[in-house]
């Protein structure tokens, strides 16, 4: 299988007619450093056509593992090699929501100013719910970041009726702060 | 990359569906009694058996162990619609308004109007005594952090504290002598100088926490000023400190985690003891002590 580069995406549903639903789960290697490992933590947000979260019930991470449509949960722990996972029931999902944005992020609470820059790798990967037979897989998304403290890791979307992915890995160097600025995210 | 054979063994266990819901409806903190909860919220862990009139040590006959395990009977259908009680189940099955109606392999949070006041990002809250808790949003009790910030008079000085509950252990954290805890090279809690940090990374491990003061000055007088509780979205809270007479430690603010929110309670109470019947009073008795002010860590 060859990855998917940064920017590319995929006709999910085009290629895959029967598709019900996804998990997207995202392999990371922060290396040794409890602190930056230990404070990275995965946030999904089903945004409407102005690209804003539906809702605040419609954002997906750790302290909020399911979205108020049920269309999309993340998995308290992960299976496999991945470090966090996301499923997605695609009929489920409303039909106000336009985009599902996965944004990796470093919670700044810990001891220190860790970055993911600091990151070895992060790839995404998405697979089939209901069978769990691989889809795609992206390039290292950690490649080229610096001193960012989030980054969009991928989108799946709606386009033409069909649901597509594409994979972005573009870093926020304002961290959790400026996306949840551009995603409508209360803080 | 290999094929994925783990994932439809593991989720024919229906993993999703049992790990959506518990984590976030009942993260660590939840296996407190709901009863306990409850009277956290309606204000009722105050010594009900203490005269209000004399600071005194707290008694060891007196309830204050917000920990405590009374035994409940089923409750009645009636009870359901009471928002103080946790244990009513609500629907987990209809979508709302506008969205497809699928049934999903997803369980819906449990959410449960506490009818508390919150506090939004920009805003400053003054935790008063008519008016002492507050809640914080899921996302409020999940990043970042929260820093709380004593701001006392010139010359005065206060070290905060905080006894915690993280994954059934109680712990503690104080300035000198355990800055970080439950796990030093990853704490959730970090006590300096200048105040206590409380990091939202591992809240859903977090049962409850209290804040206290322990006092420098000679005469054990509280120096007045006001304890700054900041959210990562900027929402501050403030908690106005006395200038009272003090045998030592005061407590100052308890929080409990309810369905992945914090919900945080000024405590103004009128009593102080030695840090370790402060610790004692509000229900961590587990921690273990070389003196009365200095836990073993």
């Amino acid at each position: 299988m060859t990855p998917l580069r940064k920017g590319a995406n995929v006709a999910l549903t085009k290629e895959i007619p029967d598709l019900s639903g996804v998990v997207v789960g995202v392999d990371w290697d922060a290396g040794p450093e409890r602190s930056l490992s230990d404070n990275l933590a995965l946030l999904t947000i089903l945004c409407d056509s102005s690209g804003k979260a539906l809702s605040q019930e419609h954002v997906v991470y750790f302290n909020q593992l399911v979205s108020s449509d049920l269309s999309t949960a993340q998995l308290e722990t992960a299976m496999g090699d991945d470090d966090e996972q996301v499923e997605i029931e695609l009929g489920g999902v409303p039909p106000e929501v336009d985009s599902i944005v996965f944004v990796l992020y470093f919670n700044e609470g810990g001891t220190g100013r860790r970055t993911l820059g600091q990151l070895r790798h992060c790839v995404v990967h998405l697979t089939r719910l209901d069978t769990g037979a691989p889809i795609l897989q992206t390039v290292d998304l950690a490649d080229g970041l610096n001193a960012e403290t989030a980054v969009r890791l991928g989108q799946i979307y709606r386009r033409a009726g069909d649901w597509k992915f594409k994979a972005l890995g573009l870093g926020y160097s304002s961290g959790l702060t400026g996306l949840a600025k551009d995603f409508g995210v209360q803080l | 990359m290999s094929t994925r054979t783990d994932l439809p063994f593991i989720r024919r266990r229906a993993r999703p569906a049992s790990s959506a819901a518990p984590p976030a409806a009942e993260p660590a903190g939840a296996s407190e009694p709901s009863m306990a909860v409850a009277d956290f919220l309606r204000g009722r862990s105050a010594r009900p058996g203490r005269a209000p009139a004399q600071p005194a040590i707290p008694s060891a006959g007196v309830s204050l162990d917000l920990g405590e395990s009374p035994s409940r009977g089923p409750e009645p259908a009636t009870q359901a619609s009471n928002p103080l009680d946790l244990d009513a189940q609500p629907a987990a099955t209809a979508p709302e308004t506008g969205t497809a109606m699928i049934a999903s392999r997803h369980r819906r949070l449990i959410r449960h109007d506490l009818a508390l006041p919150g506090v939004t990002a920009g805003e400053r809250r003054r935790l008063d005594r008519a008016d002492p808790v507050v809640q914080l949003t899921r996302a409020q009790s999940a990043f970042g952090s929260l820093h709380l910030e004593p701001v006392v008079p010139q010359g005065a000085h206060l070290t905060l504290g905080a006894a915690y509950q993280v994954g059934g252990l109680q712990g503690v954290v104080l300035p000198a002598l355990r800055n970080m805890g439950p796990d030093q090279r990853s704490p959730i809690f970090r006590v300096s100088a200048g105040g206590l940090v409380v990091n939202l990374r591992k809240i859903t491990a977090v049962g409850r926490f209290l804040i206290y003061a322990v006092l420098s000055q000679q005469d054990g007088r509280m120096p007045g000023g006001t304890v700054v509780v900041t959210t990562y979205g900027g929402a501050r809270l403030e908690l106005p400190l006395t200038t009272e007479p003090t045998f030592g430690a005061q407590a100052l603010l308890s929080a409990y985690v309810v369905e992945g929110q914090i919900v945080l309670r000024a405590e103004h109470d009128p009593f102080s003891g030695t840090l370790h019947q402060v610790c004692d009073a509000y229900g961590f008795s587990e921690l273990t002590w070389r003196d009365s002010f200095t836990p073993l860590v």
